[in-house]
């Protein structure tokens, strides 16, 4: 078993064969260093809570090929990216400094189908971002492509 | 909510559509910097590389004489993995169904067209763009002129315009 203590100092226990899919943290186990609790003073509990229900869902991903356990795991991952968009960044934030590539891989995509359909308003509404284009700017990327910015899907919503 | 760093902004958009990322130039000066950047073209590439295939589609209505030609986009990944596909009809430049179209080759995304076997186009569906190749290049000639095209590709035109 190894411990993993987040920055809010709380302490989980991780299968090895589990946590082993971080290549940060494999890295520190082949040098020996982690012979205690393993600080991650980037990723508070909630987080943590979050990457290891992934890590021990993904324990065996070689031996779900072999079993047909392939489709549970996929119902999984479904499942697991249906979360808020803060949430989401902060799994994201987390799999890149732990380094979990599969993880990475799932959120992203995920962040990426949320927003391929959205307006560019929406897109800044949802992320936070304050347009620092002038209207001319604006006005020359449109005519550039126009038909990018048209067409029934485009989702002015934001969630 | 914290700023994602743009190292991560970049894995996300890396898997949108060329429709979606020619919107998104729109959101702010650092999104059109980053999108517009060769290094973005080239991740962008790699992650989605492989994932579409066009395929000529040749139908034979009534007869020999009305044969009509077809450009089909499939997805690879439901290609592979779904028991019923959906494809697209595409518009290449000069869309006839009537006259005769085929693809010559492609590289990176950018399909070469002969279309009536002598008008030969080069054409970025994702993008929308095409170019005329010169006329008058003898087919046994066209598969050097390809690998020409792919080669100021690589060099020259990493950048979403």
């Amino acid at each position: 078993m190894v411990k993993l203590k987040s920055n809010d100092d709380k302490e989980f226990e991780v299968e090895e064969a589990a946590v082993i899919q971080s290549e940060m943290i494999k890295n520190m186990i082949e040098d020996g260093c982690a012979t205690s609790v393993i600080p991650l003073p980037n990723i508070d509990s909630k987080t943590l809570i979050k990457v290891i229900e992934y890590l021990n869902k993904h324990i065996n991903m070689g031996k779900a090929a072999e079993t047909g356990e392939e489709d549970d795991l996929k119902e999984f991952d479904e499942q697991f990216v249906n979360m808020g968009w803060e949430e989401l960044f902060d799994v994201i934030m987390a799999a890149n400094y732990l380094n979990i590539h599969e993880l990475m891989e799932l959120c992203c995509q995920s962040a990426a189908d949320r927003l391929k359909n959205k307006s560019v308003r929406a897109v800044r509404e949802m992320l936070k971002i304050t347009n620092d284009l002038t209207e001319e700017e604006e006005q020359e990327i449109i005519n550039d492509a126009p038909w990018a910015f048209e067409g029934p899907e485009i989702d002015d919503t934001v969630n | 909510m914290p700023a994602l760093p743009t190292e991560l902004v970049t894995e996300i958009l890396a898997r949108l559509t060329v429709k979606s990322l020619l919107k998104f130039k729109c959101v702010s000066k650092s999104w059109r910097a980053l999108i517009s950047s060769p290094e973005f073209v080239k991740t962008h590439l790699i992650v989605c590389a492989h994932q579409r295939v066009v395929l000529t589609e040749v139908r034979d209505l009534y007869s020999f004489h009305d044969v009509q030609y077809i450009l089909k986009d499939y997805s690879l990944n439901t290609l592979r993995n779904d028991p019923v596909t959906e494809a697209l009809d595409l518009y290449y430049p000069m869309y006839n169904p009537q006259q005769k179209v085929c693809v010559v080759g492609s590289i990176n995304g950018l399909i070469c067209l002969a279309i009536k076997d002598k008008d030969f186009v080069l054409w970025n569906p994702s993008m929308r763009l095409f170019r005329h190749l010169p006329l008058g290049v003898p087919c046994n000639l066209l598969s050097k002129f390809i690998s020409s095209v792919s080669w100021s590709y690589k060099e020259e035109s990493h950048v979403h315009h």
